[in-house]
């Protein structure tokens, strides 16, 4: 497995006994417990022209990347209860490897970890794993508790996606999301290193984003919708050249592209430099591509490391035992007892 | 101590959630603010959001997942979906009660008038085996070993031979009913208990080995009675009927003589003639060949060559082996293998008659009987005969089968003691539940059951069901394995 304890000892810590805690209210009849990832990419403009498109688009061919190694990362947080001062939460991260040759996959679960984070640690917290993770100190406060909790699980990622590029050869290594840089919590410098670590290492790096903060111009519509009337699979761009603002942190190849006839269209953002011409990487991810025409590692990735609620109702009980904390009963049943 | 909590309570059972870390097991009995209660069911608690929980797993094959969770959460994750479902029957409650010398005790109460428990604050124990026989009334002597409780903490358990009356031994092939029965057979003669036996299959021939060479140490007590064997040896003797001691209509049944026909009162009329004297089958044909009418002479010659070659008609000590073995304890076998069905029907049906006027005489005071499979040997009327009447000259059945449906309903509805050992069969599983001991929710467990585990239930365990495992017999050539095809 890859190496995490570092990290993950960064956020483990411990608190004040005795905290009042207040468990989210989990169903467990709930087959989904929906978290909210990413602090969202802020709206850029594409000066590209609708009526273009079709010069841009390209078919896919699909094939299944049988001798290849396919690596994909995902990961997941979740609120477990309410501190006086902040929440108790709980990251796990997945990896899932399908070896060269071979159709089957393995599952590594890096997972859960449960993170207290209060108004008085959460700069420490945050601080303590940028540094761990990145290498550098950052002078940056921690966000509020809850977008701490992100940052903490998007810390965490990277690091598996540092890892594993540099870990794993000549693989197609697809991850959740963008090679966007530039940001607070994703600097450029990290992104590039994991680009230039996933190239030296003879890997194709891929991030596939579900939505994206691109959008046409001309039309204001996403840039997803350019594939709207068009059957798959296929791919379009790079939309990276229309990029009217701040293109320099958009640091890869952006393609709006369809894995399968009828499936969803897709961000995928793939570094210039990949060591696989792209129109390759595309034949490859079409041949990985499932149900909705996402690939099928990346789903499995993601599957595999959201929390169940029945996990949840488990983790709530592990932190009350850990942190010695006293469950606090919830005041609206009081006051409005029917 | 195991961690509780009450669920539901739904007509007489009670639902237990309890950790997996927990030892609790099926026939242990728990205390519910005095309510006496028996596991009889285990299950997973059935929580919603398991189903989802668990085919995430399944995504990928766990021999290709590898996990690193942190320490203090490993021992807390999926420990809900390993939570316990325990289906607990009402049994009663224990109350404070007097002895037969006025002594102040705890004794078991059936039945439950109230229910006043917390499902918040009510204990739940493990009530211990010690403490469930003390208030069941059950004491056993310090040597017993017939089996063990199949309770968290398993206890020594014992049938005493003093509880005995009507019973069934019954479970499916290779579930241990006959090893236990010989189990209880030989606790029978330790008890100086003289016991009859109709072994059907020679499962009971060798008991008094300790091995294929060297006799045991019950070897004097047991005799083996075998039909057309030519000549005794060692414990097995031939098995024969004296003409003297059975009567006229007897004979005549056994070789099919119609009554009130002239054969039939020539037969009356030799009997009477002879009296109390000995006579075999040569007197009977010299007083046929005296028969003035032909066709009477011709009939009852034929009977007679019939009954010759039958081979069962001759000078025999059983009577006296009974009468004497009846003071010392010891077990009877009569060996009913390799007989035809007529045969053996009049071999059981000449033993009962005479364990029944042995028994009305008071030749015998009581006597254990044991039936294997009775229904290939002894007739309905027959049977219900023995479990009316032949009870009352201390006449005491046990039978045992693989299939209960085969006995009549009198079994059930007079039965004293149920040893019921594994079945899968609904139908099967009903039938025991007609004897009224216990109920068809208990008697489910016994799907569960492993080889040699049953619940006894009767006079024996204060009516209340005790979930054992038969220990083993040693020194001992018990016999009766179900043979395999290719070994």
């Amino acid at each position: 497995m890859l190496e995490v304890d570092k990290v993950v000892s960064t956020i483990c810590g411990k608190i004040r006994e005795g905290l009042s805690f207040e468990p989210s209210d989990t169903n467990l009849t709930d087959y989904f417990v929906s978290t909210t990832k990413g602090e969202g990419e802020e709206v850029n403009f594409v000066s590209l022209d609708e009526q273009e498109k079709w010069k841009k688009t390209h078919p896919i061919t699909p094939k299944y990347p049988l001798g290849s190694q396919v690596i994909a990362i995902d990961s997941t947080s979740i609120v477990l209860g309410q501190l006086p001062d902040g929440l108790v939460g709980a990251v796990r991260a997945s990896v899932i490897i399908k070896p060269a040759g071979k159709t089957c996959r393995s599952l590594e679960k890096y997972g859960p970890y449960l993170v207290p984070v209060t108004n008085q640690i959460k700069d420490l917290i945050y601080r303590t794993m940028f540094k761990a993770v990145y290498g550098k100190e950052t002078a940056v406060h921690a966000p509020d508790c809850l977008k701490t909790l992100d940052r903490i699980r998007n810390l965490l990622e990277r690091h598996i996606q540092l890892e594993a590029v540099k870990h794993y050869r000549e693989s197609l290594v697809l991850i959740d999301g963008s090679l966007l840089g530039g940001t607070v919590s994703d600097p450029s410098s990290i992104v590039r290193k994991i680009m230039s670590d996933s190239a030296s290492n003879g890997n194709s790096l891929v991030a596939i984003s579900k939505s994206t903060g691109l959008a046409l111009q001309q039309t204001q519509r996403n840039i997803l919708s350019l594939l709207d009337d068009v059957y798959g699979p296929c791919y379009m761009g790079n939309v990276r050249d229309h990029i009217t603002q701040k293109k320099e942190r958009y640091l890869g190849h952006i393609y709006v592209a369809k894995l399968t006839p009828l499936g969803e269209p897709y961000r995928v953002d793939v570094p210039e430099n990949a060591p696989t011409s792209h129109a390759e990487i595309f034949a490859r991810l079409a041949g990985l591509a499932g149900d909705y025409g996402y690939p099928e590692e990346l789903r499995l990735a993601h599957m595999t490391c959201v929390h169940s609620s029945i996990e949840i109702v488990e983790l709530q009980s592990a932190a009350i035992v850990l942190h010695g904390l006293t469950m606090k009963e919830e005041l609206r049943p009081k006051i409005f007892p029917l | 101590m195991i961690e509780m909590y009450l669920l539901t309570k739904e007509a007489d059972e009670l639902a237990i959630v309890y950790s997996p870390e927990e030892k609790l097991g099926l026939g242990d009995t728990l205390t519910v603010d005095g309510i006496i209660a028996q596991v009889v069911d285990i299950n997973f608690a059935d929580l919603p959001g398991v189903l989802e929980h668990i085919l995430r797993k399944s995504l990928v094959a766990k021999a290709e997942t590898r996990e690193h969770i942190q320490p203090e959460v490993k021992s807390v994750i999926d420990s809900l979906t390993d939570q316990r479902l325990a289906i607990a029957k009402i049994r009663g409650r224990i109350v404070e009660g007097s002895d037969d010398k006025g002594n102040m005790k705890k004794v078991f109460k059936t039945g439950l008038s109230e229910f006043n428990i917390s499902r918040s604050r009510t204990e739940i124990k493990v009530l211990g085996q010690d403490d469930l026989f003390d208030a069941l009334g059950l004491y056993f002597p310090s040597s017993c070993d017939f089996g063990k409780t199949l309770s968290s903490e398993p206890k020594d358990f014992e049938i005493l031979a003093e509880k005995l009356g009507i019973n069934l031994i019954t479970g499916m092939k290779g579930s241990g009913k006959s090893y236990s029965a010989k189990r209880l057979l030989l606790k029978l003669i330790e008890r100086k208990v003289l016991t009859i036996v109709f072994d059907l299959n020679a499962e009971y021939l060798n008991l008094w080995k300790a091995d294929e060479n060297k006799p045991n140490k019950y070897a004097e007590v047991v005799k083996v009675f075998t039909p057309r064997l030519r000549r005794a040896q060692v414990n097995e003797l031939p098995f024969f009927i004296p003409l003297n001691e059975i009567g006229y209509e007897d004979f005549a049944t056994f070789i099919n003589v119609t009554q009130g026909t002239p054969t039939y009162q020539h037969l009356m009329q030799f009997w009477r003639e002879r009296g109390q004297t000995q006579f075999d089958l040569n007197d009977l044909e010299n007083f046929a060949n005296e028969a003035q009418n032909e066709a009477v002479r011709i009939a009852l010659q034929g009977r007679v060559d019939a009954a010759r070659a039958i081979g069962l008609f001759g000078p025999s000590n059983l009577t006296s082996l009974i009468t004497e073995m009846h003071k010392t304890g010891g077990v009877i076998i009569i060996n009913l293998a390799g007989m035809g069905q007529w045969e053996r029907s009049i071999i059981v049906e000449f033993v009962l008659r005479k364990l029944a006027q042995l028994g009305q005489s008071k030749a015998i005071g009581a006597v254990s009987l044991f039936l294997e499979e009775a229904q290939l040997y002894v007739d309905r009327q027959n049977m219900v005969n023995i479990l009316t009447r032949m009870r009352h000259f201390g006449i005491f059945p046990t039978f045992i089968t693989n299939d209960p449906r085969t006995l009549p309903d009198e079994v059930f509805t007079l039965l004293d003691n149920l040893i019921a050992f594994m079945f899968r069969n609904e139908n099967e599983l009903g039938q025991l539940a007609k004897s009224g001991l216990i109920d068809l929710k208990s008697i489910n467990a016994l799907k569960h059951l492993e080889s040699r585990q049953c619940i006894v239930v009767g006079n024996v365990t204060s009516n209340y069901p005790v979930f054992i495992e038969v220990s083993p017999q040693f020194g001992v050539v018990m016999g009766g394995e179900t043979r395999k095809l290719v070994s």
